[in-house]
């Protein structure tokens, strides 16, 4: 979230490209391939599922999740 | 872990929190709070999370921690004083859609933070472009009535009377709201002194340790429901027939990764975000992703934030499970939570179809209509809704003209809608047939028609469910899908809000104009089937039509 200056308003509602939640800080980022900056994420759970969508789409057999729950933001 | 404590403490948060809906029932004064009880309270500790939460509404209880949460991110702790109370209805700030609005009062037990008496209440008119507050055919949040940030409306037990001043200046029915605004109020306020109570009756740290446990007996529990669920991945999708501006069907799908003790819903392949106000909120995907798995495990889990730990959702920004500002949304609570639920459910089912149920009929039928009353003189504004099937299961029928799986609502009654509002009820009946055939049958939808007693009313409509059909699981068949239909005085048929005003849906409109001896006929849709029709047996199919079911 990107408030005034004056904290009156809302400028931008920031959100996690992955999971979707506010981002209430600068959030986590990535340099893709291309040199592309990548996010905001809120969290590098978020960060590793997104950069997994391939791998999963392509996974044959269950998927190993990984916990999430240190991660997250408060 | 002192598990008698625990259980005590539970029921006891439990029961504070019924306490509160009570309160708010009986002294709130629209139809939508005393008769509907479109509202929800619960108890939440100091990190924001859900202690305990009444059997009120479960559209808002999967969202209650983030909406609590993002009250905080905007006015911390240190600007907190005793006898706050803070209001918030923002949908794009935590919020669940701008008719909801909640309620924190923060709990302090000789003068240390102990966190939240929460209250989170439909009210029924906030602005906007139609009375009532759902306009079908909003394309922006703007339309959709007054978005209240998180702001004290209480400092130190005293009204901070600008935000009043400002939020009913706004409002069509200020008096009405005035009413249920502080009904919510009362409701917060029993809260803190029952959770007070609570406090001084097991001492501080105990209190804090019991909490503690109960959720991390929850998340236990919680867990090991998840483990008994194969690992896998499983899919499903279904449809927002269209979102009353355009005639586009909207996609939501989810894949659901179950991985041991854990679970993701990732909704990533789920349609952008519509022009029509059926947009979901982040809210609302939570909301409903909790309220699918609480109904597929075992109902005596402790329902507090420590049950949802395990479980991850992935909405990402601009998808209509998670649209983003300054989208239209208000729909997105009532109809398209109800989608995003079954959608989890239909996904799940591959996995666990004994504990699987077929989908209900997927629309509260919203009715939302202001007039003036020539029996009082006054402006009426009315949020009404209509039960409709729900879906077979593996062990019965699907209820009849019951309130959707977000709503547990209540219809108004005949009397005491024709007393408070100027409309004379023709008829109200179960539609017999309308439920999905199958092993276990779906639920009858309900019909009514309606005779306008105002020259002046205006009603709009938000519903689904009249194209796509609910449909059946395991074999069973699909519901009947649901209907609004008009007539004028001066005609014989009923016909659509296509065909009488030439709106571009028929389940989602604004602002159509009835005079005195028009009729509108409600028709909300019956549950899907479960298993196949085959396995009914003959004597219940004989049951069917003896009894008028079919």
């Amino acid at each position: 979230m990107k408030y005034s200056a004056n904290g009156l308003y809302v400028e931008e509602y920031r959100k996690c490209i992955n999971c979707g939640e506010l981002v209430y800080d600068e959030g986590l980022f990535f340099t893709d391939e291309d040199g592309t900056r990548i996010g905001p994420f809120s969290s590098a759970w978020d960060m590793e599922w997104y950069k997994g969508r391939e791998a999963r789409q392509n996974a044959k057999g269950p998927v190993l999740i990984k916990d999430w729950r240190s991660e997250t933001q408060s | 872990m002192n598990l008698v404590d625990m259980n005590i403490v539970d029921r006891r948060l439990k029961s504070i929190a019924e306490e509160m809906g009570i309160v708010l029932m009986k002294t709130s004064y629209s139809t939508i709070f005393n008769e509907g009880r479109d509202f929800t309270c619960g108890v939440a500790d100091e990190s924001c999370e859900l202690l305990a939460s009444a059997d009120f509404q479960p559209a808002q209880v999967g969202g209650m921690p983030l909406v609590v949460s993002s009250i905080i991110k905007e006015i911390p702790l240190s600007e907190m004083d005793e006898g706050d109370v803070m209001i918030h209805n923002d949908p794009f700030r935590g919020g669940m859609h701008t008719p909801e609005h909640t309620l924190i009062k923060p709990v302090f037990f000789e003068g240390e933070f102990f966190g939240f008496s929460v209250a989170i209440g439909h009210i029924a008119e906030v602005g906007g472009m139609v009375p009532g507050g759902f306009p079908g055919e909003a394309t922006e949040v703007y339309q959709e009535g007054l978005r209240v940030p998180p702001v004290k409306i209480q400092a130190r037990g005293k009204d901070v009377e600008p935000v009043w001043k400002i939020m009913l200046a706004n409002h069509r029915t200020p008096r009405q709201n005035h009413g249920d605004i502080r009904a919510l109020i009362s409701a917060v306020n029993r809260g803190e002194s029952r959770i007070l109570e609570l406090i001084k009756e097991y001492g501080p740290e105990r209190y804090r340790e019991i909490c503690t446990d109960l959720k991390d007996y929850a998340e236990r529990r919680m867990r090991a429901e998840i483990t008994s669920i194969p690992d896998g991945v499983y899919s499903f999708e279904d449809f927002m027939e269209d979102d009353g501006v355009t005639d586009q069907a909207y996609k939501i799908a989810v894949d659901v990764y179950v991985s041991q003790d854990k679970i993701v819903a990732d909704f990533s392949r789920t349609d952008n975000q519509s022009l029509g106000p059926i947009n979901a909120v982040l809210s609302v995907a939570w909301s409903a992703t909790y309220n699918a798995i609480l109904h597929l495990t075992d109902p005596q889990i402790p329902r507090n934030s420590g049950a949802f730990r395990p479980i991850k959702i992935v909405a990402p920004p601009g998808k209509l499970v998670n649209a983003d500002f300054p989208a239209a949304e208000v729909g997105g609570n009532t109809e398209t939570h109800i989608r995003i639920c079954h959608t989890v459910v239909g996904a799940l089912a591959q996995a666990i179809p004994e504990r699987a149920f077929a989908p209900d009929g997927g629309t509260h039928s919203n009715f939302l209509f202001g007039a003036t009353d020539e029996r009082t003189g006054n402006y009426a504004v009315c949020y009404d809704f209509t039960g409709a099937g729900w879906g077979g299961r593996p062990v019965a029928d699907g209820h009849n003209a019951t309130n959707c799986i977000n709503g547990n609502s209540r219809m108004n009654p005949v009397e005491v809608f024709e007393t408070r509002f100027p409309w004379r009820f023709e008829s109200l009946g179960l539609i017999p047939g309308s439920g999905g055939d199958g092993e276990y049958r779906g639920g009858l939808g309900v019909n009514k028609v309606l005779t306008c007693l105002s020259d002046d009313m205006e009603v709009s409509f938000m519903s689904d469910r009249q194209k796509i059909a609910p449909w059946g699981i395991g074999g069973g068949g699909e519901g009947q899908n649901g209907s609004v239909l008009i007539r004028r005085k001066s005609t014989p048929d009923f016909v659509t809000a296509c065909e009488d005003s030439n709106k571009t849906s028929a389940s989602k409109f604004n602002r159509i104009g009835f005079r005195k001896g028009d009729q509108i006929s409600i028709s909300s849709p019956g549950g899907g089937g479960y298993g196949d029709p085959q396995e009914r047996s003959s004597e219940q199919r004989a049951k069917d039509r003896d009894e008028g079911w079919v």
